[in-house]
């Protein structure tokens, strides 16, 4: 296939310049059918709410973008960085495009989180060859409890600001939705208040209660990408483990 | 996906810290399609309780759908010693 063609139609996509070296574009074929297949998984998910050719757009430009910016250094394979990348860029492009009904918007902002833990994620299922089988099974069970986490708050904090995103859905929450929802947060941000390290509430803060993404973080506390990543990961981690604890 | 798959397990790969579930399902005596379903049910277990059980539910089934295409996940049976057929759909 050529690159060109396969991504020059969609005014959305970069384009392709002299300055893509041979591995990226190497990666980029290599790796387009990730691009179909999380596409054809987010619109089952999203229903009619999402334009598929929109989320094929968004994801190659996902793909493009990871393809560039891979660093084999990490240890982590890359189509495991892309199947992050490319759903990233697709939830992105959701958000962008498309005015969606409430509860869909809810759906979107819990795939968006579990896709920010799966992210931060990638180093701990693959930067530790060391792990026995049993060991890497107990960091997947944990990983998904960050993840399921990351879901909720994702879904309830979107509930807060949802009338600017969203039609209105008469039946959106019951009241004892809305009840669930603010004991929740109040629960969190009683936590977040806990924390023994100031940052990674603060990012959990800024990520959850301020709809920002983990770049806009990095920017806004002055760090690199990957490391605000980390700092999410671990906020989540801790999070997580005092939540346990409230149960 | 999990619907289609069948699992063709290494049971000698693995250790003997392996959790019940992925025992029973190098032997084939768990489904994937189960094995994902009491992995999404533990992960949600801290939150029962504490959301409704309309978003609990929405939550599970994100977790059920980023678990058919986590790296995480394959990488995890590769370690266990599962293997999944080429009709497997994931990464």
């Amino acid at each position: 296939m050529d690159l060109e063609a396969s991504v020059g139609e969609h005014s959305t996509v970069p384009k392709v310049g002299e300055r893509e070296s041979s591995d990226a574009l190497g990666r980029f074929h290599q790796e387009l059918d990730l691009v179909d297949l999380i596409a054809r998984q987010l619109s089952k998910s999203m229903g009619r709410a999402v334009e598929f050719d929109d989320l094929l757009s968004a994801g190659r430009e996902g793909l493009l973008d990871a393809a560039r910016r891979f660093d084999a250094a990490r240890g982590i394979p890359f189509r495991a960085y892309a199947n992050v990348r490319i759903r990233g860029a697709m939830i992105d492009g959701v958000r962008r495009m498309s005015a969606l009904p409430r509860r869909a918007y809810e759906r979107l902002a819990a795939l968006e989180a579990a896709n920010r833990v799966d992210e931060g994620g990638l180093e701990v299922n693959f930067g530790n060859s060391a792990m026995t089988p049993g060991e890497a099974e107990a960091a997947f069970a944990e990983q998904l409890a960050l993840v399921a986490t990351g879901c909720a708050l994702g879904s309830v904090a979107h509930a807060v600001d949802g009338k600017a995103h969203g039609a209105a859905d008469a039946d959106y929450e019951t009241p004892e939705e809305q009840l669930s929802r603010a004991e929740l947060l109040a629960r969190v941000e009683e936590v977040l208040a806990a924390f023994p390290e100031v940052r990674e509430a603060k990012v959990l803060r800024l990520v959850y209660f301020e709809g920002m993404t983990i770049e806009a973080v990095a920017h806004e506390m002055e760090l690199d990408r990957s490391w605000a990543s980390r700092l999410h990961t671990r906020g989540m981690d801790r999070l997580v483990k005092r939540m346990r604890k409230l149960v | 996906m999990a619907a289609e798959i069948s699992i063709a397990a290494n049971v000698g790969a693995a250790g003997p810290e392996l959790s019940e579930e992925i025992r029973q399902l190098q032997r084939g005596t768990l489904s994937l399609d189960e094995y994902l379903d009491g992995q999404a049910e533990r992960a949600v277990a801290h939150l029962r309780g504490q959301v409704s059980s309309r978003r609990l539910d929405d939550i599970k089934s994100v977790l059920r759908e980023q678990m058919t295409t986590s790296p995480g996940l394959v990488e995890l049976l590769r370690r266990a010693g599962v293997t999944l057929p080429a009709t497997h759909d994931g990464p």
